[in-house]
């Protein structure tokens, strides 16, 4: 584990996990926790579709080589064990023996050989991993060894993500669905997939064959323990019935609950509150490979006229769920740097509109994408809209459902610019904006340069100087504006012992008090 | 009987026919190639061709027409273009949940309906005819989901007596399906209500005025026995015609209702399926939902026969 | 013989005189006409841009300054409110018009020429079958979001309803003797349906309009918040109250504001089409004395 101190974050992550304070007492089996969700994902391919419920319902079915402990540390999960040479460029993976699949066959170096090949095909940060990775090769039934090009720092950081995860599929399910969303789902997690009733709930149920770790239960690692029979995920769309159905003790987990209703929910006993700190990235990228806005002056006009205190109200509600200012990452986090903030919210018109004359902006409408399903995007695209259109930038808003923004925000020819965002992710490697292959696609040499240097560099000093680096670029070249700091709010009925409030929370270790 | 039970079947087929029609051409009705939208904006150009291909969409329109109607007459209607199951199944899957909310929805509509339209009728111009009336017209005025979030929020949360939300299937117990229908049968059935209120006084009014009627009180029949007895039961047609039709637009309106209380009906899989452009699914759902309808209409017309003898086919 | 204007005198008539007996014509016509004038002079009522917005003063309660509030994105309420009485009346007068129209054409046609009118009426059962909202909804699948098709989503879907009732009118109109002369005499045919079968069938039709605009009111509600009606910045009574329902605990008045609206218009609507209908039906009339 010599490598590993180079993404070690010492995370004021801990705030998360500490708040609750840890729970005592023995476990109780037995029950059935349902948990109201805000929209249904349209399948549970953990590797190939890049949403949260995807992720937050399918970590218990899947499982990857590594996982993230609760500081944001790597720990082996389906791993035993690795060893790196000092090169950093050949990783020496053993697996754990006798790890059942849900179908009861054992999982072998074949399945991990096929999964991280069918990765680095479906998913991005599959594909920016095997970027670097030359070869994977099975030395035994329980030995991968994976080759590199050149080091690659974030890779077991990319290998434990939960997002477009690594994770390990039987080798007949990889090779059966290449590029199409897998239609079965057969994991080695602590709970399997029982039933799917499209809109309305999927069922898990205990894996009684489960093969569980002995190290401690930290985070998304260690030791996991199904205390429920099921785990029932219910797509519950108005936000308002979600509360409602916690409240009430009708669910026992509501995600994504309305921030403003956070002072009644924390007088009321029966739940409990879970401010997500720290939440995610929530931004506006515009599309850099054709277009009006593939012209950098006009993106630094956008971000001219921006002012980001309207936003953060409009979108987050209560000061106590968002944070003013310009680093990517929070305050108290290895990665905070200040570095190109003097552009971050100037809230300038003159300057817009001169850099707008320096484009030579002729009045072009501006295709900015969105979503009506999505509160939060469609209030940061409302606010940002009204805030060019002040600058004179002509902004066609087009609102769609969220399936047509993914497809359209991946075409170049019909988007300008795009609301989306996405969860917390430990190293800024994992951040989407800067793959190149990510809609938006910033794909300039000053960045690719410091990203590489970034990727490859295994001190850690060396690599916050090149941190910095990018992030003063991302305010000069603008490929994306992100509004601030923000938290979700979820909530667990009070029944529900050892929960925490994540943006994937696990529903194993958890049980129910009768 | 069986006669006209057959003739009026068959005077289905066109009615069906004009449906179909119109849930076919649905998908014509989109702006630019059908298979590109279906698809989006990722798919190559093959992808596209290989759908057109499949959806016949190179063939000319009566030919895609004849294929597609083949098709469906024959039961195959084709698969979700999102979660790729076959749409029969899925509507299926879907059709407890809405019926049962029709049901309650229409149980709840007839039991504040017929009496007090009744007792509007019995009191003509009087101060409670007029109270009846007003809150009949209140309720037909109220949209439907502001009445439904409003009642989640006092009832459901405030007073705790009844579940907020979601659905139980029948297989778990008639009483724990139906706790969960009480706030949304309210919901859907009380605007209706005020429909059949409106029409139960009006027909009354109708038949009160009647001879008949007339002699039955001055032979001194008691007022309930007459109201009970004669009136209603001759002002029973235009109250069957009524309930049947809120039946129907029940069906549809379960849409609404089930997206507040988050019940996984046929209405919601027509609202996700018109945001997912998923068309299969969505002309699946029009067919089904007309089916209902028609069939709704013909057992009420058989009901007239049934209770008022007068009437023969 | 009747004829348009020979109509609309006894109809001026006795709605004058409606007016004088009738108090539920009286109410809902005022309650209307209040919201007519409140649409049509929404830009000197409102005293803040519907669209402006001011996120630092959002969810104001009310206030001298914002008199029904501000809402999530700190946009005053009750300019808002009275912009989306603009939005919802249109959408609800077209929706009328376009219905009359196309339901005056159809409803003419297959009442007035036998030939035309099994296959006619058989598609307007077909369409009849399918309930008008889901008509509207799917509708919207294909046309998208805006308002201009909110009006032909929901206008097709009560054209059916408009044509079979002017039909049936139009049926019993042209057994009068007097079309029948006028036939006779030679009158052109487009000519003897608008002087003498229309005026005729006037009276269902106003209290059919009634009660599809009071629908058009409540299902572009229903649309705004199913997320398939009109996108949620443009400001009409469905999208505020759909906007709006997110917090319905902490700021009950963006809700309650546009919802009386629709309640009250609806209301007044259903009101005047029973007064009308009380009035223009001599049958019930008869009872109603």
């Amino acid at each position: 584990m010599k490598r590993r101190s180079s993404f070690v974050i010492a995370l004021a992550l801990t705030l998360v996990l500490v708040t609750s304070g840890l729970v005592s007492a023995q476990g109780v089996f037995g029950g059935s926790v349902k948990v109201a969700v805000e929209t249904e994902p349209a399948n549970l391919d953990i590797q190939m579709t890049p949403s949260d419920q995807v992720s937050y319902i399918a970590q218990h079915i899947f499982e990857q080589l590594f996982a993230f402990n609760e500081a944001f540390d790597i720990v082996p999960m389906l791993a035993e064990s690795y060893t790196v040479n000092p090169e950093g460029t050949v990783y020496e993976i053993t697996l754990r023996k006798g790890v059942p699949f849900h179908n009861g066959k054992e999982m072998t170096s074949e399945d991990v050989l096929a999964s991280l090949h069918r990765w680095s095909q479906v998913s991005a940060r599959g594909a920016t991993a095997f970027g670097f990775i030359t070869e994977v090769e099975a030395l035994d039934d329980y030995t991968v060894v994976l080759r590199l090009r050149e080091p690659f720092a974030p890779l077991l950081s990319f290998l434990a993500f939960q997002n477009t995860a690594a994770s390990i599929y039987p080798k007949e399910i990889a090779e059966k669905y290449p590029n199409t969303p897998i239609a079965e789902y057969i994991g080695t997690g602590p709970y399997k997939f029982v039933h799917w009733m499209p809109d309305y709930r999927i069922r898990l149920e205990r894996f009684d064959d489960y093969a569980a770790r002995d190290d401690e239960a930290s985070g998304w690692g260690g030791k996991k323990v199904a205390y429920l029979d099921t785990v029932e995920f219910y797509t519950v769309l108005e936000a308002y019935t979600r509360q409602a159905g916690v409240q009430a003790g009708d669910y026992h987990v509501g995600m994504v609950i309305n921030r403003e209703s956070y002072p009644a929910l924390v007088a009321d006993p029966s739940v409990n509150t879970h401010m997500l700190s720290p939440g995610g990235f929530d931004w506006v990228i515009f599309n850099k490979k054709e277009g009006i806005m593939s012209n950098q002056k006009m993106r630094q006009a956008a971000l001219a006229a921006m002012d980001m205190e309207p936003i953060l109200y409009a979108t987050y509600g209560l000061p106590e769920f968002f944070k003013h200012g310009p680093s990517y990452y929070p305050e108290g986090t290895v990665w905070y740097t200040e570095a190109g903030g003097e552009m971050y919210s100037q809230g300038n018109l003159e300057r817009a509109k001169q850099l707008l004359k320096e484009a030579g902006y002729n009045n072009e409408p501006v295709r900015l994408i969105s979503t009506a399903e999505r509160p939060d995007y469609l209030n940061i695209a409302l606010v940002t809209a009204a805030q060019w259109e002040e600058a004179g930038i002509n902004v066609d808003l087009q609102l769609y459902d969220w399936a047509t923004v993914l497809e359209r925000r991946a075409n170049p020819q019909v988007n300008d610019a795009f609301v989306t965002g996405h969860g917390f992710v430990p190293d800024p490697s994992l951040l989407t904006v800067l793959n190149s292959a990510y809609p938006g696609w910033w794909d300039s040499e000053a960045k690719n340069e410091l990203l590489a240097r970034f990727q490859s560099e295994p001190d850690q000093q060396k690599r916050m100087a090149i941190w910095e680096e990018i992030h003063a670029l991302i305010y000069e070249e603008v490929p994306a504006i992100r509004m601030g700091d923000y938290y979700s709010l979820t909530i667990s009925s009070a029944s529900l012992q050892n929960f925490y409030g994540t943006t994937w929370p696990v529903l194993w270790n958890v049980w129910i008090q009768k | 009987m069986s006669r006209y039970l057959v003739r009026r079947i068959i005077a289905l087929i066109p009615v069906m026919l004009v449906v179909a029609t119109f849930a076919f051409l649905l998908v014509h009705l989109v702006p630019g190639d059908p298979a590109s939208m279906i698809l989006g904006d990722m798919a190559t150009v093959e992808d596209v061709e290989r759908l057109r291909e499949e959806m016949h969409l190179n063939a000319p329109l009566i030919v895609q027409y004849i294929t597609w109607l083949g098709r469906v007459v024959r039961g195959n209607w084709g698969n979700s273009l999102y979660s790729q199951q076959p749409v029969l199944a899925m509507l299926a899957e879907r059709a407890q949940p809405t019926l049962i909310l029709s049901v309650s929805s229409l149980f709840v509509a007839v039991l504040l309906g017929i009496p007090t339209g009744v007792l509007a009728a019995v009191r003509r111009g009087t101060k409670i005819d007029a109270a009846i009336l007003s809150v009949a017209m209140f309720g037909a005025a109220i949209p439907g989901f502001w009445l439904g979030l409003v009642m989640i929020m006092y009832i459901g949360v405030s007073l705790g007596w009844l579940p907020t939300s979601g659905y139980q299937p029948l297989s778990t117990g008639f009483f724990n399906t139906m706790q969960y229908f009480v706030l949304p049968a309210i919901a859907l059935g009380f605007p209706h209500s005020a429909l059949i209120i409106r029409v139960v006084r009006s027909t009354m009014l109708d038949v009160l005025n009647t001879d008949f009627v007339r002699t039955a009180r001055a032979k001194g029949l008691s007022k309930f026995m007459v109201i009970g007895k004669h009136a209603l039961r001759n002002s029973l047609i235009p109250i069957l015609t009524v309930i049947g039709m809120s039946f129907a637009t029940m069906v549809a309106g379960t849409v609404v209702t089930e997206t507040v209380f988050s019940i996984p009906g046929m209405g919601r899989l027509v609202v996700t399926s018109v945001m997912r452009r998923d068309y299969p699914v969505l002309q699946g759902s029009i067919l089904i939902v007309a089916a209902i309808y028609v069939i709704v209409n013909l057992v009420i017309d058989l009901l007239y026969v049934w209770v008022d003898p007068r009437v023969k086919y | 013989m009747t004829t348009l204007a020979d109509m609309l005198r006894e109809f001026r008539k006795s709605a004058a005189k409606a007016w004088r007996r009738n108090p539920i014509i009286r109410i809902g016509t005022i309650i209307f006409v209040v919201v007519l004038l409140v649409a049509v002079l929404a830009p000197y009522i409102s005293q803040h841009d519907p669209l402006k917005m001011n996120p630092l003063n959002r969810l104001k309660g009310p206030s001298r300054a914002n008199w029904f509030g501000t809402d999530e994105l700190g946009r005053d309420v009750f300019s808002r409110v009275v912009f989306g009485a603009r939005t919802s009346l249109q959408v609800g007068l077209s929706v009328v018009f376009l219905t009359i129209l196309m339901g005056a054409i159809i409803g003419l046609l297959a009442g007035f020429f036998k030939k035309l009118d099994g296959p006619i009426m058989r598609i307007m059962d077909g369409f009849l079958a399918m309930p008008s909202e889901l008509v509207a909804i799917s509708l919207m699948a294909s046309l998208g979001p805006s308002v201009n098709n909110v009006i032909l989503a929901l206008s097709i879907a009560h054209v059916p309803r408009m044509a079979r009732l002017l039909r049936s009118s139009v049926l019993v109109v042209r057994e009068m003797n007097y079309v029948e002369a006028a036939e006779a005499l030679g009158v052109p045919v487009p000519r003897v349906l608008l002087k003498h079968v229309l005026p005729n069938c006037l009276s269902p039709l106003i209290v059919q309009a009634t009660s599809t605009f009071a629908f058009a009111v409540l299902s572009e509600a229903s649309l705004s918040f199913l997320g398939v009606g009109l996108p949620p910045y443009v400001p009409s009574w469905g999208t505020i109250l759909s906007g709006g329902r997110q917090f319905m605990m902490q700021a009950p008045w963006i809700t309650m504001f546009p919802g009386m609206s629709i309640i009250l218009t609806v209301l007044s609507l259903n009101l005047l089409g029973d007064g009308l209908r009380d009035l223009l039906d001599p049958k019930l009339r008869k009872i109603a004395s």
